[in-house]
């Protein structure tokens, strides 16, 4: 029987090859058309898997066929309620991003070529960001080792070329330069990976997920603590951890406005989803010999990445950095193995995959404007100049800080329960590294406040009189923003801010869209079936 | 003593074949190149349908009854042998010589280039990489090792009047006489300890014990040092990049894995049969070898602006990958897993991959006649075929989806390095795998670009049919290998 | 009693206190023009302010509340529930909320006449009722949570609401990040009670503090963490910095938000979890102390402040702390009394200085005086305002006021969680507070109604305000004047009352006439009587530089956290990141050196290597 699950799969990866090899003969608009279908085909797709259920499997729409007999591959599919929330995630930004490309300005598309002469096309870049749509999704439905770490590299050197050939117009080295950072900072980390993979392989004698989740109990010990190092340093480079974020602001500040979209909406949470996917339910004991320095180093990254955003002068670098405070707050709940912040993990997952997506596409609608994301250069008192950008943008920030009734709220409320439940009895964090981390984190909601409020002050309120004058070098760029500085957004971006706006408020309002899946996922996430 | 002839099929009809070519383009006149081509190609077909047939049922032949070391009752020694060892590496190493036939075949206008010598000087070479393969006593290894070496220094030089070639032949041929000679001494130095050139005696001697340990041990090492040299591992890495650099692109191509491969033949050979026992000598020098190689490889081919150069140093890369494994255990518990599969799978999969990158730079070459990078700019639209099969060659010697066999590759020789627990090693090939993108993608960047360099002077070569079947042969196996991984797998046991 | 059952079908009257105001925002905020969007506020404003009063009327007086959940159970991760609970006290401040948030969408209509961004301040003061009765109706902790934080977002937005005005900007920034960094007070209290009780809803946690199921550090914990929610929320010492600087905020805005009802939703949340806090001393005392402190300090502000505005607000902060002492020696009906009655007569007097406002363009005392002639409606009302601030008969200030001295003069005697000690210092604090009040009130009413009129304007400019801003302040006065016998009412919380203390109401007349007429008697037309404080006025007028040491203690050194963090990425972890592409760029150069192309080399090099490995293993090995 075609499992759902393939049709998910396939359907990005069939949408890439059409517009990919049509190319020119179609308009830039007939091939954003076709993206957003095929992504909406595997999101219905992936919700009739999800709907179609039967209650006593904990995988939907399993697949599972031999595909390496030496090596005991098999091309093993499935999601459970851990999984669903991202596949949607992923199919929905992609589809939004497919949009956005519709109507990209072609003066940007033709500064932005990658190198001299006849550039790469829209076209392109459509199909690549098909492509890693359907690597993002394989990484979600994957369950099998192997094949996760497929998908999990799949979409690496497509993304380098988005960030390379698309990326920041004016500054061809720089956006090379942060591309290739990208590319082997991850591949660095995944290598170390497969390393932890192929261990468990070696110790296990299997790679299919569910299965090593029923060993897991046996799998303790030296070894097995090393290889769940690997893993975990692996999956903390892709997350990213603190102090290995450090490929992120420069990849998410030079991409495209998609290309930064699907780094914060989606790349991060394979990492994530990695812990929350492998590490937990197949390493639990050495991944509970580690949690302490897991929660240490997440909120340490959130306090820092607050205080970098303090003073960030680039706007996407700052969404960028707040990027990271928030994967920390999702590696603090992974790091309390309760159930509440495995809840944690996957719904801030979801909510900063939403909102940080909101807040990078208002960001590219802003540089688009002005030629430029630096602060000083995008003056002041955004609320006369452009109201609804403004706005929306003003709303961006309020959910990014954790605005209760707003998505960015239960993960926090999730991961800080989780924390604190971490310190009672039978928890795994000692009552005072958990009060700790639970304490440092509070912290960092403050300061998070603290620097979303000063962005809202210093970029939509205030005298849009009172711009800084523009370098004499720019002024030209200058006379010529100043007329798109004022354009409010257009319909292509209205309904892409809608959406997000929408699922932002759906989500805070009704919590329960996510966690009822979610619920159904955590006993075999902590308890791996047993 | 006794003859199998079936056994010994492939390594005749190919050695009869060489000559067959020689003559009959002495005394033919026209149509010499196509001639030579099919000539050869059938040849190794017809060695294809052999291997096909023995696959399976091991035989040995050249024996003979003796008493064995320490008195242990009468022993069957044989010197050459078909078995699990020998039928992959076959495959391997017929499978790549055919398309390196078939890229030789760009230079069919190039006048400098006589047919006849060429695919004879191949021939020979091949008939010693399949007897290296075979090889079960010190003496045919060596013999073999030469058989395979010196046609292939000829083969550099082969173009009248090129003195780059000469002089890469020359540096490839001092190179190789040193590593020879070391290796000849090694072999004396087994014999003079074990007192036996079979191995099947020397690993019963070791057994048994009571053996000046030393002088075995020194043996083992400098015997190990020819096979190192033609793998081109470190310390005997120096000449690749020079020979490579001078050798016609089919000649280069060759040496990178036809020859790579008998190297890898006769070494694992080697460590698998007489030297088993004394894994804990030369397992830790592997090991080391093996970072090394790769690292130093991988580094250097970082800065190379030339795609000849840096296949060069990227086959340098490869090579310590596939002898990583080897570090690991030999002969895992379950055999499949076993290091000395491993190798050999990884080695299969690097040959493929890198078959076809050459043929996708033959076949520029041969338009264009550059082979600097900057030549590449842009191949993907002026020349589809060649831009994608390159670039997912590249991938696949990277070890990046979308050519997942590639990944597969890595994770194969991966396997055993950390069920031994080397995690020195395997993190080192992890950082390596890093490093390695960085240059691959540097290639791959400038095939994808989308602004394609006026392709300079174009010379327009007679017949073009043999890249491009190259090309279409090694990207079709590479995609349906990436489809279904389990087919090498499945071939390479 | 984890599931309250709905009575009487009330539930969905409940649901509509939250859904309608809502409803009525995105009308607001989709209306074609302003004029549309007046209407359609004001009429909302309207249909809200009903359906309070309606439910209210059935609650008010009756011991049981009625009660709904929805989306109980179901949840099964975050333990959350839709659940509302409406009783006597929820009712009483719901019908002041509903009440003034009608009178401001009035006022507002004049107020805001012509105001480009009137329609999205209409919208924001909506979303803002709905916000309040959430937090009033709440049954579920974290449900209150978000109505509590929702106020904070919409009291942020409209303190912004000139956010050209460098001054509007800074104080809503600095309310918002100050309220905030207390909600994560209440935030944490919630995980706590959530862990210790196995539930949110309001009604099992004074359950399970009442059967002693929770450990005395748990009811301490939670109890001082709320604390810190409600002193930033309400402004008290030493959160109270940020009220005064909310002041550029529109004047209506004031009156709703920051003296009516979000600043004295810490006063409902204190009376709310009554019980959580009275069950342990140590929280009782602190809050009692606090309470004090920021009463006096409060009171004296307003003493010094030259912004008619700023004295309200340091007003507000001062009769807050009457509440809150009034709570910490569990005198629940006088603290909630007390909070009606301020919310009336401080709205009123609010509104009656967007008046002045309005007639003189500006807020500042210099500008005031002589304003009794020309705006008759403002003095009289405002003179009945600042009477019930100081508590003069009749006004219902007298009896609130009286009522939370009574409360204290009781726990002197009557048992109570609060020691005796902070009885007495309550009951002193609150005395010294009535005097300072009565000075301040009786200068500010001089200073802007009595004197010369300004030389800086033509009397003709000055006019009274537009019957939109007269009404709602003359509505008010209704209130002020009349609401003191029905806080005395017995039963109307549906607990026991406070008797009237008669002792208590004349030693306190007495204290704040005396004052009145100091001041009234130091008082010349154009000179200000604080000018008789001598150099305590200057220090006053600081409001002690608690700002300046908040800026030495937090704001530099988190910014110099900041440049720390952004030199740490860009010298320490990105050194190591380009030394490790540099240390790769140069070794690749070295291996291209060693690249002789003279072969003796590579040959001896490597029989070298051989050699080595063969001795080293060979003979060592």
């Amino acid at each position: 029987m075609m499992s759902g699950l393939l049709v998910v799969l396939l359907a990005p990866v069939l949408g890439a090859l059409a517009v990919g090899l049509a190319g020119a003969r179609w308009t830039p608009r007939a091939g954003a058309l076709v993206g957003v279908v095929v992504s909406l085909v595997s999101l219905a797709a992936v919700l009739v898997v999800w709907f179609t259920r039967s209650p006593e499997e904990s995988f939907a729409g399993e697949v599972d066929h031999v595909w390496i007999e030496a090596l005991s591959v098999h091309w093993h599919l499935g999601v459970d309620g851990a999984s669903v929330p991202l596949v949607c995630l992923t199919a929905v930004l992609s589809a939004l991003c497919c949009a956005w490309l519709a109507g990209e300005p072609t003066s940007l598309a033709d500064v932005s070529r990658g190198d001299t002469q006849a550039g790469p096309s829209t076209h392109a870049l459509l199909a690549l960001v098909l492509v890693v749509e359907a690597a993002s999704i394989g990484v979600f439905v994957a369950l099998d080792l192997l094949l996760f770490f497929v998908f999990f590299e799949l979409a690496l050197v497509p993304m380098w070329f988005v960030i390379a050939w698309w990326g920041d117009p004016h500054d061809e080295a720089g956006r090379r330069q942060a591309a290739t950072r990208f590319l082997l900072f991850t591949v660095t980390g995944s290598a170390l990976m497969l390393v932890g993979f192929v261990g468990l392989a070696a110790r296990t004698g299997t790679l299919q997920i569910p299965e090593l989740a029923t060993l897991a109990p046996g799998i303790t010990g030296t070894f097995e603590l090393a290889l769940a190092g690997a893993i975990a340093l692996g999956l903390a480079v892709k997350t990213p951890i603190w102090p290995l974020h450090i490929w992120l602001p420069d990849a998410h500040a030079s991409a495209p406005t998609v290309g930064s979209v699907l780094l914060a909406g989606v790349f991060l949470k394979l990492g994530t989803y990695g812990f929350i996917r492998i590490l937990v339910p197949v390493l639990p004991e050495p991944t509970a010999r580690l949690a302490p320095y897991l929660a240490g180093f997440a909120v340490v990254g959130i306090v820092y990445s607050a205080l970098a955003c303090l003073r960030q002068r680039d706007l996407k670098r700052l969404i960028a950095y707040s990027s990271v405070g928030h994967m920390g707050f999702v590696v603090l709940g992974i790091a309390t193995l309760n159930e509440s912040g495995m809840a944690a993990a996957i719904f801030a997952s979801v909510a900063h995959g939403v909102i940080t997506g909101l807040l990078f596409f208002l960001a590219g609608a802003i540089k688009d404007r002005h030629g430029t994301a630096v602060l000083a250069r995008l003056g002041h008192g955004m609320y006369t100049r452009a109201p609804w950008l403004a706005v929306a943008f003003g709303f961006g920030c309020l959910a990014s800080l954790g605005v209760p009734g707003l998505a960015g709220f239960w993960g926090e409320l999730l991961a800080l329960r989780g924390a604190y439940e971490a310190g009672l009895d039978g928890g795994v964090l000692s009552r005072a590294t958990a009060w700790t981390v639970l304490g440092v984190a509070a912290v960092g909601i403050a300061l998070t406040t603290a620097y979303f409020t000063g962005l809202m002050r210093r970029l939509l309120q205030g005298d849009p009189a009172a711009a800084e004058p523009v370098t004499a070098a720019g002024t030209a760029t200058a006379t010529a923003t100043a007329v798109a500085a004022a354009t409010d957004l257009d319909r292509r971006e209205a309904v892409v801010v809608g959406v997000l706006v929408l699922a932002t408020v759906l989500l805070g309002l009704l919590p329960l869209v996510l966690t009822a899946p979610i619920g159904e996922a955590l006993p075999w996430l902590l308890g791996g079936g047993r | 003593m006794t003859f199998d002839w079936l056994a010994l099929a492939p390594v005749v009809i190919v050695s009869v074949t060489a000559v067959v070519v020689l003559l009959a383009d002495a005394f033919a006149g026209v149509r010499r190149w196509a001639m030579a081509t099919v000539g050869s190609i059938v040849a190794l077909v017809a060695c294809g349908v052999v291997t096909a047939v023995l696959d399976g049922d091991p035989r040995a032949t050249m024996c003979s009854q003796a008493a064995g070391v320490g008195g242990v009752g009468p022993v069957t020694r044989c010197s050459y042998a078909v078995d699990g060892f020998t039928v992959p590496l076959w495959w391997i190493v017929l499978a790549a010589s055919a398309l390196v036939v078939l890229l030789a075949a760009a230079s069919a206008s190039d006048l400098a280039t006589p047919p006849g010598e060429l695919h004879f000087l191949l021939l020979a070479s091949v008939a010693g990489a399949l007897t290296l393969a075979a090889a079960r006593d010190l003496v045919t290894l060596v013999v073999a090792l030469e058989l395979v070496s010196l046609p292939s220094i000829a083969l550099v030089a082969v173009r009248r009047g090129d003195h780059l070639a000469a002089r890469s032949a020359w540096t490839f041929f001092l190179a190789s006489v040193t590593a020879t000679a070391i290796t000849l001494m090694g072999a004396s130095l087994v014999y003079g300890a074990t007192g036996s050139v079979h191995y099947g005696d020397i690993a019963a001697a070791i057994e048994n014990g009571a053996l000046p340990l030393e002088v075995l041990r020194t043996g083992v090492v400098f015997l190990l040092a020819g096979l190192i040299f033609k793998i081109g591992a470190v310390p005997f890495h120096m000449w690749v990049p020079d020979t490579y650099a001078g050798a016609d692109t089919a000649v280069a191509a060759y040496l990178s894995v036809v020859s790579k491969t008998a190297g890898f033949a006769g070494l694992l050979i080697v460590l698998a049969l007489p030297f088993e026992a004394m894994s804990d000598t030369w397992s830790p020098m592997m090991a080391v070898v093996a970072g090394v190689t790769m690292t130093v490889g991988n580094l250097a081919a970082l800065r190379s602006s030339d795609a000849i150069g840096l296949l060069a140093w990227s086959s340098v890369a490869q090579a310590g990958f596939v002898l990583a494994p080897v570090a690991a255990l030999l002969l895992g518990p379950a055999g499949t897993d076993s290091g000395l599969y491993a190798s050999i799978r990884y080695l299969g999969i690097y040959a493929l991959a890198n078959m076809a990158a050459f043929a996708a730079v033959a076949h520029v070459r041969s338009r264009t006649g550059r082979t600097d990078l900057e030549s590449f700019r842009g191949l993907l639209r002026r020349d589809p075929l060649a831009g994608v099969t390159l670039s997912f060659a590249l991938l696949a010697l990277a070890g990046f989806p979308p050519a997942v066999i590639g990944l597969v590759a890595k994770y194969v020789v991966l396997r055993p390095v950390v069920e031994d627990g080397h995690a020195v090693l395997a993190v080192v090939m992890a950082v390596n795998v890093a490093i390695g993108l960085a240059y691959y993608l540097r290639f791959l960047v400038v095939v994808l670009s989308p602004a394609s360099v006026a392709s300079g002077r174009v010379l327009v070569v007679g017949q073009r049919h043999g890249p491009r079947l190259a090309m279409g042969l090694g990207l079709a196996a590479l995609l349906i290998t990436s489809a279904w991984p389990g087919l090498v797998t499945s071939v390479l046991l | 009693m984890t599931e309250l059952t709905s009575v009487g079908g009330m539930p969905w009257a409940l649901a509509s206190m939250i859904g309608l105001p809502v409803l009525v925002a995105l009308l607001v905020a989709t209306a074609r023009e302003a004029s549309q969007a007046a209407r359609i506020a004001i009429a909302g404003a309207g249909a809200t302010w009903i359906v309070v009063v309606v439910a209210a009327a059935g609650q008010l007086g009756d011991d049981v509340p009625q009660a709904g959940a929805y989306a109980g159970g179901g949840e099964p991760v975050l333990g959350v529930s839709l659940a509302l609970s409406f009783d006597a006290l929820s009712a009483a401040v719901a019908v002041l909320a509903a009440t003034i948030g009608l009178l401001v969408q009035v006022y507002s209509c004049a107020y805001l006449a012509g105001d480009p961004r009137y329609r999205s301040y209409a919208c924001i003061v909506t979303v803002f009722v709905a916000a309040m009765n959430t937090v009033l109706l709440a049954d579920d902790l974290i449900v209150l949570l978000v109505g509590w934080e929702v106020m904070g977002v919409c009291s942020y937005l409209l303190i912004a609401h000139h956010w050209e005005l460098p001054a509007a900007r800074d104080g809503a920034a600095k309310a918002f990040v100050m309220t905030r960094f207390a909600d994560l007070g209440l935030l944490v209290a919630i995980i706590v009670v959530g862990a210790s009780v196995g539930s949110y809803r309001i009604s099992d946690l004074l359950v399970a503090v009442e059967s002693g199921r929770l450990s005395d550090s748990t009811i301490t914990a939670v109890g001082l963490l709320v604390l810190l929610a409600v002193v930033g929320k309400s402004a008290q010492f030493p959160l109270h910095t940020w009220l005064p600087d909310a002041m550029p905020g529109p004047t209506p805005i004031s009156a709703l938000i920051h003296a009516a009802t979000m600043v004295a939703a810490g006063v409902y949340l204190v009376a709310r979890l009554l019980p959580v806090i009275a069950a342990s001393t140590v929280t009782a005392v602190a809050l009692g102390l606090l309470a004090v402190v920021t009463m006096v300090l409060g009171a004296a502000f307003a003493l010094a402040a030259d912004d008619v505005k700023r004295v309200l607000a340091w007003s507000t902060v001062s009769q807050l702390a009457y509440m809150f002492a009034a709570l910490a020696v569990s005198g629940y009906v006088a603290a909630i009394g007390h909070l009606i009655v301020h919310g009336a007569f401080k709205a009123l007097l609010f509104l009656a200085a967007g008046c002045l406002a309005h007639a003189v363009g500006s807020t500042a005392i210099a500008a005031m005086g002589g304003l009794r002639r020309p705006m008759p409606w403002t003095f009289w009302s405002t003179t009945i305002g600042l009477a019930a601030l100081v508590g003069l008969v009749p006004t219902a200030g007298f009896f609130s006021k009286d009522a939370v001295f009574g409360a204290a003069l009781d726990a002197t005697h009557v048992q109570t969680g609060a020691p005796v000690w902070l009885a007495w210092l309550v009951l002193v604090a609150g005395l010294a507070t009535a005097v300072l009040t009565a000075a301040y009130a009786t200068r500010l009413w001089l200073l802007v109604f009595f004197g010369a009129a300004r030389a800086s304007r033509q009397a003709d400019t000055v006019h009274e305000a537009p019957a939109a801003m007269r009404v709602p302040v003359a509505v008010l006065v209704v209130p002020t004047l009349l609401l003191g016998p029905a806080v005395l009412a017995p039963g109307w919380l549906g607990a026991q009352a406070e008797p009237f203390h008669l002792g208590i109401a004349v030693l306190s007349t007495v204290l704040v006439v005396l004052p009145g007429l100091a001041v009234w008697a130091a008082w010349r037309p154009g000179v200000d009587p604080a000018r008789r404080l001598g150099r305590a006025r200057r220090v006053l007028a600081r409001e002690l530089r608690v700002d300046d040491g908040y800026d030495r203690a937090v704001v530099r050194p988190v910014g110099g956290a900041a440049r720390l963090a952004v030199g740490g990425d860009a010298d320490v972890v990105e050194a190591y990141v380009r030394g490790t592409g540099w240390g790769a760029d140069r070794s690749s150069w070295l291996l291209g050196l060693a690249q002789t192309r003279n072969v003796a080399t590579y040959v001896s090099l490597s029989v070298v290597a051989v050699v080595l490995a063969g001795v080293l293993l060979g003979v060592l090995g």
